[in-house]
């Protein structure tokens, strides 16, 4: 079961209204590189794999990425605070608006709306490591795209934060891919 | 309790483990995983009053125990890392002790100050972190 905490995992002081901002950053929220698909990755593929240090690793590195969709919502949020009309319109957030208001809704840069099928679960160790690895590698791909989109210290900041965890992360998939291939699996 | 988490050491000098403030900026508390973007570089954290820092040393001990967690996943049996480990879960609960009966419980079933304060306010709201 599930115990929350009332804390992020990096202070998050976001005080300059940014629209355009908040709209890139939708895409780590519900793209299909986002937090949430990272999430639901690692927790439906923990279940089937071959030893504790593997499920163990996929449900950690899970709920420490539904500790980051809660992040990237509270940038979200504080990018988008105080927003007017106006400013909704002229930021490409129109289009948003008319069915989501402001309020947080999980769907990429483009308005594409999340879907399950960003995620694989294939029941072979290899090929959802491999895949755990690609996902991290373009997260942060998209975590540096952010960056050089971000123009506020108190939005870089949590994104590079963010970035790190996605290379930390990819070396203990790969760690663990290649103790499996040692161990001849 | 405000303490200098410079006290805390690495067990070995080899050891390739950031402190845990310079962990916690860069996200990563293994120096042999850290890589840098561009020129982009992390900025030191500062606590404003003794409530923020209490509060971010709450965060920094809890990165840290969970950076550690993902290592011990897959080596269970490094001793140091443990040795470690255990060293800031008993400083992580003593801090959030702290916190929780100062200022404000984090966790459901730590709400036993002698008033229901579950469903107020998330601590970022207030602008302490």
């Amino acid at each position: 079961m599930y115990k929350y905490e009332k804390k992020l995992p990096y202070p998050i002081s976001i005080k300059k209204k940014n629209l355009k901002m908040a709209k890139y950053m939708l895409s780590q929220f519900g793209g299909a590189n986002s937090e949430l698909a990272a999430s639901l990755r690692y927790f439906s593929q923990k279940f089937t794999m071959p030893d504790d240090s593997g499920e163990a690793l996929l449900n950690d590195i899970a709920n420490e990425e539904l500790g980051h969709v809660e992040m990237i919502a509270t940038m979200v949020k504080c990018l988008t605070d105080g927003a007017t009309i106006e400013e909704i319109k002229e930021n490409g957030l129109g289009d948003y608006y008319t069915e989501h208001g402001i309020s947080l809704y999980p769907v990429n840069a483009s308005g594409v709306p999340f879907t399950i099928s960003y995620v694989a679960s294939s029941g072979d160790v290899f090929a959802d490591l491999s895949e755990d690895m690609a996902a991290e590698e373009k997260a942060r791909a998209t975590y540096e795209h952010l960056i050089d989109l971000a123009d506020d210290e108190e939005v870089i900041q949590p994104l590079l934060f963010l970035r790190q965890r996605e290379i930390v992360h990819f070396n203990r998939f790969k760690e663990l891919y290649d103790k499996y291939k040692t161990m001849g699996l | 309790m405000l303490f200098e988490f410079s006290e805390i050491k690495v067990p070995d000098k080899k050891s390739d483990l950031f402190d845990i403030n310079t962990g916690f900026e860069l996200g990563n508390m293994y120096e042999c995983l850290y890589s840098s973007y561009k020129k982009y570089e992390p900025r030191e954290i500062k606590a404003k009053n003794e409530r923020e820092m209490l509060f971010l040393n709450i965060l920094k001990l809890s990165f840290a125990i969970n950076d550690l967690n993902l290592y011990l996943d897959i080596h269970p049996d490094d001793e140091k890392t443990y040795e470690l480990f255990k060293k800031y879960c008993v400083l992580y609960q003593q801090c959030l002790t702290e916190y929780e009966s100062k200022y404000q419980v984090l966790e459901l079933f730590h709400d036993i100050y002698g008033k229901y304060t579950w469903y107020k306010g998330f601590p970022w709201e207030d602008k302490y972190v």
